[in-house]
């Protein structure tokens, strides 16, 4: 009874998921003939993701708005080079990836804002959670002094409920190259946070 | 076990990705060891920060702006009717054609000089327009790369 209960499921899950892709297949395939229709829902099915990775690379709403909407533009006017239709999210996903690099070595080289944080110090401002508001806040900071590609890193691999093959594909790069990326990107990060305790400790002193 | 070698550790116990063996001693090792413990401590502060982040939502209307603007371009999207090689194939054809042509009508139809050189200069500026317009249609229709 329990084995068939869970062949049950299996089969559920494996219709869901043939589902999903068959869907981003066949929408592709409708938008490449020109329906209008198809695309609007791609962008709708796909748009908090690629929404999330660029604000939480960005730490900005303007610009992960706008690199977004040239996501998604992009991926647009190359559609036609998409091999795997069912890929649409890992292509958009990856164009974004690319985008989000490129706008943050840009704002690199202009002087640094303390932007960074607002929603994980909203989240993290509970009674219950104590001084945890400030700690999400110092967090980001630090994550926002990380190489592009090591702050992409993080991002996808929390993004994606940290799996590092899901990440690893999300960004379009290899398993290994995506472990060494997150290793360093903590590395570096778990420096500044404790070089960050030993000043405040001094201080206190 | 020594600190140097720990780091890499470290990262792989918060993901839960150590064998049982591997964590309880990376976790007593913690345990004895203030400096690792204070790394740790910084890593999971950070995991448990990063992990409670909720998704945000995206900004109302910005599906619709960008379907308008993917419509837009549709407009002024090229129709592929042939494959790109055979397009450059069929330009110097045509070209080719129209040079054969030019030559053969100068060679046999008595011509006065003037007309023969007004012919292949016709001829000519066709084929120099024909090709620039072609590139130029090409470069503003085709996608640029990502």
């Amino acid at each position: 009874m329990n084995l068939d209960a869970g062949c049950l499921a299996l089969e559920l899950l494996r219709a869901t998921l043939y589902r999903e892709s068959d869907r981003d297949s066949d929408l592709v395939a409708r938008a490449l003939q020109g329906d209008p229709t198809a695309f609007d829902e791609l962008v709708r099915r796909h748009q908090k993701r690629i929404y999330n990775l660029s604000y939480r690379m960005l730490r900005r709403h303007d610009d992960a708005e706008d690199v977004t909407q040239e996501a998604f533009l992009r991926a647009f006017q190359t559609l036609n080079r998409l091999r795997d239709k069912a890929a649409f999210g890992g292509y958009v996903g990856r164009i974004t990836a690319n985008l989000c690099v490129a706008w943050a070595r840009k704002k690199q080289r202009e002087p640094a804002t303390s932007v960074s944080g607002e929603s994980l110090a909203n989240t993290l401002a509970d009674p219950n959670h104590g001084d945890v508001a400030e700690i999400g806040r110092r967090i980001h900071e630090a994550i926002a002094q990380l190489p592009p590609t090591e702050r992409l890193a993080i991002v996808a691999y929390y993004l994606e409920d940290r799996s590092y093959e899901e990440a690893a594909q999300f960004l379009g790069i290899g398993l290994r190259a995506f472990k060494t990326r997150l290793y360093r990107a903590r590395k570096r990060l778990r420096k500044m946070l404790c070089d960050d305790m030993a000043t405040e400790d001094q201080d206190r002193l | 076990m020594k600190c140097r070698h720990l780091e890499r550790k470290l990262h792989l116990l918060l993901d839960g990705r150590l064998t049982d063996r591997d964590a309880r001693r990376v976790k007593a090792h913690v345990a004895d060891c203030a400096s690792c413990r204070a790394s740790f401590e910084a890593l999971a502060s950070a995991d448990r920060a990063l992990a409670a982040e909720p998704l945000a939502d995206p900004p109302q209307g910005m599906a619709e702006a960008i379907a308008r603007c993917a419509a837009a371009q549709a407009l002024f999207r090229r129709r592929v009717l042939l494959p790109r090689w055979l397009e450059v194939f069929t330009l110097a054809g045509v070209t080719l054609a129209l040079v054969v042509v030019g030559v053969i009508v100068s060679r046999f139809v008595a011509l006065s000089v003037e007309v023969e050189s007004l012919v292949l200069c016709t001829v000519v500026t066709v084929s120099i327009v024909l090709s620039v317009g072609l590139a130029a249609f090409g470069c503003f229709y085709y996608a640029p790369d990502i």
